[in-house]
């Protein structure tokens, strides 16, 4: 059987021609990958294997990916190699080689009364979980059991028949968690759509208030005033029951 | 001057119209955390002592709505014995007319067996003892009194907790207490609170701080750890 060229292989090349060139403009952004142009063609090298197939390399089109093995260069799926390893090409990053040009103000645009939506998306940044949703049948049957340590960090508030526990670290119990977005507690695993514009949101959400949005999954979200949120004790907590 | 006491509920108190100073002492202890004497006489009368035991009666239940599980019942005899000790405790810090040897009579140790409830009805009052010891301590190491007080806390580390006091710890009779789900749980929570390090070269107290902090000692007791190295 024979073997498959591809293991080991660190990172591929992209080809594509260089009227193509603003189809490299999704993966600009990513510091990994360097330039070089040859004739009619453009080079990128430097993609790792995870980024092969991610949606910003498989949406260009007309491109041609390779690997290197040897000092030859065969087409993915190949097994003949197609080019010689180029060696006379100068490399560049690619954010270097691919300038940004700000578009020039465009006084006919009419589309000034278009609105953003609030909303939220799945998010591969990790951040310390801030809050968390427990049910209170859940906190009846720990609150008296924890240790004084674990609560004293812990602050609380009854919402909707659930309690919503603040302080880190958290107590170690089932629950939904929240990270915090400036004012916005976001369900763990999510941010916001445009993270530029949360001040902005915050401002239109909070007027003259310093309150918690508590923003659901579906984008949808409520205010919970900081006053309202208090320290959680045993005793407090068996006479708030 | 004694630092207050968090767990104290501040509530109206009526007193009777008789002056009952030992009650009004133990109420101001608890309330405001500093002690005042009324008299300089060291004697209490037993309608005192019940007034007193009342009191105390009161403050336990409210207290003990904090603590985790479910308390123990409250001790009438320790509560008032830890309250009665303290009492003399103060009273011979500020004004001695007793020669040493008759401070025995005031000071007895408790006679019953150091349940849970009584560790913790005595620990009312008794948790100010330590600051007591202390003062007279500063004043004269070789005190009588001191020999007394130390040997009558003896049972009563709970009270002691953060004082290096250096009683004696005997595991196999906090082992007995620690059965007790809720004086388990206080012990602990004090040693955490007051970061009594010297408390966790015992190994029952080390394994129980150990659950305690699970796997945030690195972030509550930083030194806890380094204790655990070395053990």
């Amino acid at each position: 059987m024979e073997t498959d060229l591809t293991q080991g292989v660190t990172e591929y090349w992209l080809r594509l021609p260089s009227k193509y060139k603003e189809k490299l403009a999704q993966i600009r952004v990513w510091k990994s990958l360097r330039m070089a142009t040859d004739m009619d063609d453009i080079w990128v090298r430097g993609i790792a294997p995870h980024q092969l197939h991610s949606p910003e390399i498989r949406s260009i089109p007309f491109k041609k990916i390779y690997f290197q093995r040897d000092n030859a260069l065969f087409l993915l799926g190949g097994n003949l190699p197609e080019e010689r390893l180029k060696t006379s090409m100068l490399w560049s990053p690619i954010d270097k080689a691919l300038p940004v040009e700000t578009p020039e103000y465009n006084f006919n645009y009419f589309g000034v009364h278009e609105k953003i939506q609030f909303n939220i998306i799945p998010s591969t940044v990790e951040r310390t979980p801030k809050a968390q949703l427990v049910t209170l049948e859940t906190l009846d049957m720990v609150i008296p059991k924890m240790p004084a340590i674990r609560l004293q960090h812990i602050q609380w508030t009854i919402i909707n028949k659930k309690a919503l526990l603040f302080g880190a670290p958290l107590l170690s119990i089932p629950g939904k968690t929240y990270w915090q977005v400036q004012n916005f507690l976001l369900p763990t695993g999510y941010d916001l759509e445009y993270p530029e514009l949360s001040s902005y949101f915050n401002n239109i959400i909070n007027q003259n208030t310093n309150d918690y949005i508590i923003v659901n999954p579906d984008s949808t979200y409520f205010r919970l005033s900081q006053e309202n949120i208090k320290k959680l004790t045993i005793s407090g907590y068996r006479l708030s029951r | 001057m004694l630092p207050t006491d968090v767990h104290t509920s501040h509530h109206f108190f009526t007193f009777l119209s008789i002056q009952n100073n030992i009650l009004q002492t133990i109420h101001h202890l608890r309330t405001s955390g500093q002690f005042v004497l009324y008299t300089n006489q060291p004697k209490i009368s037993a309608s005192e002592l019940n007034d007193v035991a009342d009191f105390l009666a009161q403050e336990y239940e409210n207290e003990s709505l904090n603590y985790p599980f479910e308390a123990p019942k409250f001790h009438r005899e320790a509560a008032v014995w830890g309250a009665k000790t303290i009492y003399y405790a103060a009273q011979f810090l500020a004004h001695r007319l007793e020669e040493p040897k008759n401070l025995g009579k005031f000071f007895e140790a408790f006679k019953g067996k150091l349940s849970p409830e009584v560790q913790l009805s005595a620990d009312i009052s008794l948790r100010f003892l330590p600051f007591i010891i202390k003062e007279l301590e500063s004043i004269d190491f070789d005190d009588w009194l001191i020999k007394i007080l130390k040997k009558n806390m003896q049972g009563f580390q709970y009270s002691a907790i953060g004082h290096d006091l250096e009683l004696e710890i005997n595991e196999e009779q906090l082992a007995t207490l620690f059965q007790n789900n809720c004086f388990r749980t206080l012990f602990i929570d004090r040693v955490i609170e007051k970061k009594d390090i010297g408390l966790t070269a015992h190994k029952i107290i080390h394994e129980n701080v150990a659950i305690h902090l699970g796997e945030h000692t690195n972030h509550f007791w930083r030194a806890f750890i380094s204790e655990a190295k070395t053990l």
